[in-house]
């Protein structure tokens, strides 16, 4: 063996370390967190979303959160352009978007046995069909600013009260439909009612302050003293009051609505599972208080315990369950008619 | 001669570069004066101050007894030929030479029939609707010279008008201008970097180098008795002699050149006697002997150019002549015994 | 050789394209953003509707408003950089375009701090006393129209920039040599020259113009429907990805049919120049 005598001991010790280094490859590979590609509201909430929940998340399951921005319509519609070859495994979605993404077959059904806390969740947050439960949720009531409105609305109908002309906008391109439903539950106690939303809104439209867009729009309005009050949701209010506006929530006498939104398994990912944990990590009551204090989400977990000053700012549990749902089957199936006549009828009479 | 234009002691800067540096020119009525130097000596500078482009920092211009010196171009009523003819690409060749006429408010059937004339003048009346991209360089030439002069200027600018012309054209032209301008008897200046060109056309040229006039006189003068090395070197070939001022009588100046040989000259501005000076002489001027008149040397070669010879010699005190002889008459050969001689009125006498 | 400009343009422009008409001509299915059919029902709802007519309209009213807004503020404005010494002139120009980097929300909420009732505008004239009342400045067509033209101000200032800058000084001097005082050199020779960067910028910001979407969105307050905006919430708000196709579709021909006209319209004008 020429060969072997040639060989020092320095070049004997490097070619053993070399073999080791690539033997230890494989085991350095599989101890690299796996990347889940998550679906996302951006901005503020990300953050919030990121420290109060997804931080804990990758810890604990050895992932690598990868956020795609959007709004929940944007997403959907992005798992739904991309549904041959989906590049997300997991997005946000509200209640309306949800019935579309399962009617058109782009999400997975996770199983509940293998969500943490689940048993300890509420039970209007699970989906009878076996799709994603909603995470967290807040209330749609009456948000108004503290420092202009002395008494604020008590209900949804009091938006009507001539001493709110000028003060009081409504959500525009991206809310109208919510409003209807809404409007026509509060004068008629049934959402079905929409002729005398639409009346009613009519009447309404010619004394509102504007209509409102995305939440930095309606966030913008109310700072500057465009509008004062408008039906808006109970988290983003206490988000925004974190940032310095001034505003207040108020659940109005007929009832809220309630507003919950879910982190959904696309169809054709291979991370069910992680889906899975990450649900269970928005259900730890030891997160939710940050969740509840940073975004006013109010604890879907039962057993979550708010420090006092926390849970003042929040709707009680007694608001919670005097609120209702709105009917996302009569909203999905007649949202193209109501939008032509919203359009057509009540956006013209609305001065800006 | 009457002056129709004075320059006086006009001064321009750019930033720190001096572009024209006190001139003093006057032009006579009628009188075709040549603006002649190399690139960058400031004689372009100093017509786009008389056209009013350019406001001088120090000095005068008056133009038939007025100062001109800051009036706006468009005041100025005067003529201008540009280089590549600027000519108004959107408008067609009539257009253009009633463009003038147009502005000065003049009713429409008078302008026809000025232009008409005015075309006709530089024998374009049959181009008079085609636009200038669709007009040779010639043609363009013309039309440019005739909307110059339709407007009966005072005074006709020509900034290097024949320099985008072939060399055949370009000779063509020079003949069809001066006779152009003779006939009017309009004053003008023209700005060349030719020298031949510069020669054929103007009464009198002023040879300027560094923003500065070297010397002002007929082609004839400035061609044949420069007085400064510079202007000797720029209009040709050119011999320079080296010598000393020996006698001083008026004008006629005795100079004995190197090995000893006395010649005569003339000087508008007598030296000092004793002084050292250098004798500028053309080498058509000198005519080769071979009899003992001038000054003595040797022949060097002979080279045959048809039209003419060109003789190489070197005086017996080691200086280089050349000297260009008709092919008839005596005939010198290489080594031959020669004498160098040339009319007093031919030398040129270079103060240093 | 010929094969790869092609599949670009198949794969870059044409396929999206296809996509999206195909969509428009199908029927939504129950429960689906877009059916499988071919059908016309979109676009004849769309013709026959007067909400969808009259939006059309305002959009191509605010389209063309712009653009004159626009022309009326950047053709001084690009006159003015080719004069400007150079220098200046690269001050200016990145002064005028410096807004593009500006995110176009953040110069929505500036404009709206300006515009609004109790904004900055009107609380000028009042404290003047020019007016009694606000004047109504935004959240209507108006503050589309000035948004929307600030926004495009820099694309109108480069198009005509870009055609004044090959026109010779010297043209400019021989019309001045002729007596042409400082004014008429610009409209004898200056504007007639700039033409095509005068028609190029207006077509760029109109065709722009009519499709912005966040513009008209904050700066009309959700009261002012345009095209986009209404084919957005087809896709964002009733998930009905085929009506709002066949909302795009019906924009896109309008303003190929637009600007394909204005096209052969200046083309005439300028062979008519060129032939006069």
């Amino acid at each position: 063996m020429s060969l072997s005598r040639t060989l020092t001991r320095r070049q004997t010790l490097l070619a053993g370390l070399a073999s080791g280094v690539m033997l230890a490859r494989p085991r350095i590979a599989s101890a690299a967190p796996t990347e889940f590609v998550m679906g996302v509201n951006g901005g503020a909430a990300y953050r919030n979303l990121y420290n109060n929940v997804l931080r804990h998340f990758e810890a604990r399951h050895n992932a690598k959160v990868v956020p795609v921005f959007g709004s929940g319509s944007e997403l959907l519609n992005r798992v739904l352009a991309e549904r041959s070859r989906p590049t997300m495994d997991c997005f946000v979605t509200f209640q309306g978007a949800w019935l579309v993404g399962k009617a058109e077959g782009v999400l997975e059904k996770v199983d509940y046995n293998k969500i943490p806390h689940i048993d300890d969740v509420h039970d209007f947050l699970k989906d009878p069909d076996g799709y994603a439960p909603f995470v967290n949720f807040g209330a749609w009531g009456i948000v108004y600013n503290k420092d202009t409105v002395r008494t604020p609305p008590r209900s949804f109908k009091a938006l009507w009260d001539r001493a709110y002309d000028r003060k009081v906008m409504l959500g525009g391109v991206y809310h109208w439909q919510i409003h209807l439903a809404a409007f026509a539950y509060a004068w008629t106690g049934d959402q079905k009612n929409i002729d005398v939303a639409f009346d009613k809104v009519k009447e309404l439209a010619p004394r509102l302050a504007g209509l409102y867009g995305l939440s930095s729009d309606t966030q913008s309005k109310f700072q500057q003293g465009i509008a004062d009050i408008a039906p808006w949701y109970s988290y983003t209010a206490q988000r925004v009051r974190q940032l310095g506006v001034p505003v207040a929530f108020q659940m109005p006498e007929e009832g809220g609505f309630l507003y919950p939104s879910a982190y959904h398994a696309v169809k054709g990912t291979q991370k069910v599972e992680l889906v899975e944990k990450l649900i269970g990590t928005f259900y730890d009551p030891e997160l939710q208080p940050g969740l509840a204090r940073e975004d006013g989400f109010i604890p879907s977990n039962k057993k979550t315990v708010l420090p006092a000053a926390v849970a003042a700012e929040l709707p009680t549990m007694e608001e919670v369950q005097r609120c209702h749902h709105w009917d996302w089957a009569l909203i999905n199936r007649d949202e193209g008619a109501w939008l032509n006549r919203w359009n057509a009828e009540v956006r013209r009479l609305v001065r800006g | 001669m009457a002056a129709d234009l004075l320059v006086q002691g006009v001064t321009r800067r750019f930033g720190e570069q001096l572009a024209v540096d006190r001139v003093d020119l006057a032009v006579g009525q009628g009188e075709f004066l040549g603006l002649l130097g190399p690139s960058g000596c400031g004689k372009t500078t100093l017509l786009r101050m008389i056209a009013g482009f350019l406001v001088p920092d120090s000095g005068r211009i008056i133009c038939a007894g007025q100062d001109i010196t800051t009036l706006p171009p468009f005041a100025r009523n005067l003529g201008v030929v540009f280089q590549n003819y600027a000519l108004f690409p959107h408008m067609t060749a009539a257009e253009n030479v009633g463009y003038g006429l147009k502005v000065r408010g003049m009713a429409r059937a008078e302008i026809v029939t000025r232009v008409k004339a005015a075309l006709d003048r530089v024998n374009l009346a049959h181009a008079a609707d085609r636009l200038p991209g669709q007009l040779s360089g010639g043609m363009q030439q013309r039309v440019a010279l005739a909307r110059a002069m339709v407007i009966e200027p005072r005074i006709l600018l020509l900034d290097e008008p024949l320099s985008a012309l072939d060399k055949n054209l370009r000779e063509e032209m020079q003949v069809e201008l001066r006779l152009l301008q003779q006939r009017v008897g309009i004053t003008t200046v023209f700005v060349t970097h030719d020298q031949e060109e510069a020669m054929t056309l103007s009464d009198r040229i002023a040879v300027m180098q560094a923003g500065r006039v070297m010397q002002l006189g007929t082609p004839e003068e400035v061609y044949r008795r420069p007085i400064s090395r510079f202007v000797a070197t720029f209009l040709g070939t050119t011999n320079l002699l080296e010598g000393k001022a020996a006698r001083v009588a008026g004008n006629t100046v005795t100079v004995a050149l190197e090995g000893g040989a006395m010649v005569e000259a003339s000087a508008p501005v007598p030296p000092t006697p004793g002084s050292p000076v250098q004798l500028a002489v053309r080498p058509e001027s000198i005519l080769l002997r071979s009899t003992p008149e001038g000054v003595p040397g040797t022949v060097e070669d002979v080279l045959f150019q048809g039209h003419r010879l060109i003789a190489l010699f070197r005086t017996d005190s080691g200086q280089e002549l050349r000297s260009y002889m008709p092919p008839s008459g005596w005939r010198p050969a290489r080594g031959d015994r020669a004498w160098a001689s040339w009319p007093a009125a031919e030398a040129g006498l270079i103060q240093a | 050789m010929l094969g790869l400009p092609t599949a670009y343009f198949l794969l870059i422009v044409a396929y999206p394209l296809a996509n999206l008409v195909r969509m428009g001509f199908s029927r939504p299915e129950r429960g689906r953003v877009f059916g499988e059919g071919v059908s016309l029902a979109n676009y004849v709802e769309i013709l026959t509707s007067e909400l969808y007519l009259e939006t059309l309209l305002v959009t191509f009213r605010i389209g063309l408003l712009s653009a004159l807004c626009a022309l009326a503020l950047g053709l001084p404005l690009a006159l003015y950089i080719r004069r400007a010494p150079p220098v200046l002139r690269s001050v200016i120009v990145f002064i005028t375009i410096a807004p593009i980097l500006i995110s176009i929300v953040v110069r929505a909420y500036g404009w709206m701090v300006l515009l609004s009732n109790r904004g900055v505008v009107n609380s000028a004239l009042m404290n003047l006393g020019m007016i009694d009342r606000p004047l109504r400045l935004i959240f209507n067509e108006t503050g589309v129209v000035i948004g929307t033209a600030h926004v495009l101000l820099p694309f109108m200032v480069l198009a005509i920039l870009g055609s004044v800058q090959t026109i010779d000084r010297a043209l400019e001097d021989a019309a001045a040599s002729l007596g042409a005082r400082p004014w008429r050199v610009v409209f004898d020779v200056v504007l007639p020259l700039a033409l095509p960067g005068i028609a190029a910028g207006t077509v760029l910001v109109f065709i722009l113009a009519v499709g912005s979407f966040v513009t008209p969105v904050l700066l009309g307050g959700q009261l002012v429907l345009t095209l986009p905006m209404a084919a957005m919430q087809q896709f964002n708000s009733t998930f009905n990805w085929a009506f709002g196709s066949a909302l795009v579709g019906v924009l896109l021909v309008a303003v190929m049919a637009t600007t394909l006209l204005f096209d052969r319209v200046l083309k005439r004008r300028l062979a008519r120049l060129a032939a006069r």
